[in-house]
């Protein structure tokens, strides 16, 4: 290979252009949100829009903070607790579905994945409904059953190809050693699940996170979680837009923080097992 | 398998499996009841035929709804498969130590709160403060109003869109382009193929897998569209970017009226499986699957 070519240079420079401009495009809006969080509302104004804040002013921050607080602890019990929870079930349904199939487990897990092919609305309505007869309306509990329901179809899936990559003898062996069907999920299965822990465990929780529209209506509002405080907080007719640009960025930080810590795991894992069948 | 393991998984299975048709499949067959009649949640539903229906096909907001909804699936299904093939394909030309950076930097906003991010692209988008229109002024542009008109929200929608999403089109490609044998691509090489022709007939047949299930799950995702309009611009100005889901969020949550609303989710409901049916089908004359 000639790499010293003209062409080959002009090739080269025109790759990294276009990787600079897309990657400005994706960065540009999170460097506006966290700038002008930290200016001072007579700041804000057109000409100086791209320029860092000088001074830093923190105040939005703090009533960013107060005004967010009882709901980003709503936000915090309801993530936990259905991920947790929907980490567990798609680990039992993934082990079933990819260890042990039969043919009604096969119908069970088409029934399930059909979930995913319906619109969200479809079922607010009635979801709404039964959790109203049921007495689950309006706290965390309906929320958090809600959430660990309808990510069934995606939790068992991640599970069931994260553990097509982990050999059956394995399992065989324990099997000759007279092993139960629990006894080798719990003591085999369930330690070598880690990195699906990890994978399946960062989605539901930035999807649980990051969800508006059941959190608004399955929610009274001293249950709401951040995305519906955050919406109230920004559209009221605020004055300027340091207060919601501090709260959406404190809003966004739980999941900006996983992703940059465990992001990479992330990744790695959507990329060994999220696109088979 | 053993008939004891077989009951031993039934175990594991049931209770997830219960209490997915309970929250599932029965919500599914209430709507279809509620469809039928009138609901607004304080007094009895009252059976009144198919009469959301017809007021579905007759009322003079819906085609403009439908037509809407049609709009942004056209277009994002197509802006994101082109956007995420060109940078799953500017990433995997690069060394494999760099490609871990871009990789992670064109996915981040996938998993950024769609609420918060909305917040700064308002301010981005805005008239009179945004930073768009300082640009655009800068080169002698007039400031056009992204958020405020009938033409320019679908754009506003698009660039939103685009930065939030395609970070999922352009992973499935990234992992796509790598499941392609690298003896091609040597073997062109070797018989001197420019890059247009390594793309056209070796790259494009290859993906048509990939290409097809990211234009199905695009699909899918669009025709369900709600954050965008909800978020940036509330399905206006006017009505013109009233999504169906939308409309079914307003007519159950602001209107009270869950019968209708019932009737336009079975619409939407109908129309993403007969689309979805069809796409299946004609799959099968262009997705290349032995390779």
């Amino acid at each position: 290979m000639v790499h010293n070519s003209l062409s080959y240079r002009f090739k080269h420079y025109l790759l990294y252009l276009a990787l600079a401009l897309c990657s400005m495009f994706f960065l540009v809006p999170i460097y506006m949100t966290v700038i002008t969080a930290l200016k001072q509302p007579a700041d804000i104004n057109l000409l100086t829009a791209w320029s860092v804040p000088s001074p830093v002013y923190w105040k939005s921050f703090a009533e960013a903070w107060v005004l967010l607080g009882p709901n980003l602890k709503n936000s915090l019990v309801l993530t936990f607790s259905a991920t947790i929870i929907s980490s567990f079930v798609g680990s039992i349904n993934g082990y079933v579905f990819s260890k042990n199939s039969f043919k009604s487990s096969e119908l069970i897990f088409t029934l399930i994945l059909f979930g995913m092919f319906i619109p969200y609305q479809i079922i607010l309505i009635p979801l709404f409904q039964v959790l109203k007869n049921m007495g689950l309306y309006g706290d965390l509990k309906g929320l958090i059953l809600a959430h660990v329901v309808y990510g069934i179809p995606i939790v068992s899936l991640l599970f069931r190809n994260f553990y097509d990559q982990i050999p059956d003898d394995i399992m065989e062996s324990a099997r000759l050693d007279g092993a139960g069907y629990f006894y080798i999920y719990g003591k085999i299965i369930l330690p070598l699940s880690i990195p699906g822990f990890v994978t399946v465990g960062i989605w539901q929780f930035t999807q649980i996170w990051n969800e508006f529209l059941w959190g608004i209506t399955l929610t009274k509002q001293s249950s709401n979680p951040v995305t519906v405080g955050l919406s109230q907080l920004a559209g009221g007719q605020a004055v300027s837009w340091n207060l919601p640009m501090a709260g959406a960025f404190i809003t966004a930080l739980p999941v900006i923080a996983i992703m940059v810590f465990l992001g990479k795991y992330f990744i790695r894992g959507l990329l060994s097992g999220s696109v088979k069948g | 398998m053993k008939q004891s393991n077989k009951k031993d998984a039934l175990i594991f299975l049931g209770p997830t499996f219960l209490t997915y048709v309970l929250f599932l499949y029965i919500p599914i067959l209430f709507c279809f009841y509620l469809a039928f009649t009138k609901y607004d949640i304080i007094s009895a539903s009252e059976f009144v035929g198919l009469k959301n229906f017809t007021r579905l096909f007759t009322y003079s907001r819906t085609p403009k709804i439908y037509a809407n909804t049609l709009k942004l699936v056209v277009m994002l299904v197509t802006m994101h498969t082109v956007f995420g093939l060109f940078l799953a394909l500017l990433v995997r030309s690069l060394a494999h130590g760099t490609q871990h950076v871009f990789r992670f930097l064109y996915y981040f906003p996938c998993i950024l709160t769609t609420a918060s991010v909305a917040i700064a692209w308002r301010y981005i988008f805005n008239k009179d403060l945004g930073i768009i229109n300082y640009f655009l002024s800068q080169v002698g542009v007039d400031a056009i109003p992204w958020l405020n008109d009938p033409f320019w929200v679908y754009g506003t929608i698009a660039i939103f869109s685009l930065w939030k999403f395609a970070g999922n089109a352009f992973l499935y490609f990234y992992i796509g382009l790598g499941n392609i044998p690298i003896t091609y691509y040597e073997a062109a090489r070797i018989d001197g193929a420019n890059p247009f022709t390594v793309f056209k007939h070796i790259t494009f047949p290859l993906l048509t897998p990939t290409i097809f299930f990211v234009v199905l799950n695009l699909f899918i995702a669009s025709s369900q569209i709600f954050d965008e309009p909800f978020f940036l611009t509330g399905g206006g100005p006017g009505d013109a970017t009233r999504t169906l889901n939308l409309y079914i969020y307003e007519t159950a949550y602001r209107e009270f009226n869950f019968g209708y609303s019932s009737a336009i989710a079975i619409s939407l409901f109908v129309l993403l499986a007969v689309f979805t049916l069809i796409q299946l089908n004609v799959s099968k004359k262009w997705v290349n699957y032995d390779y």
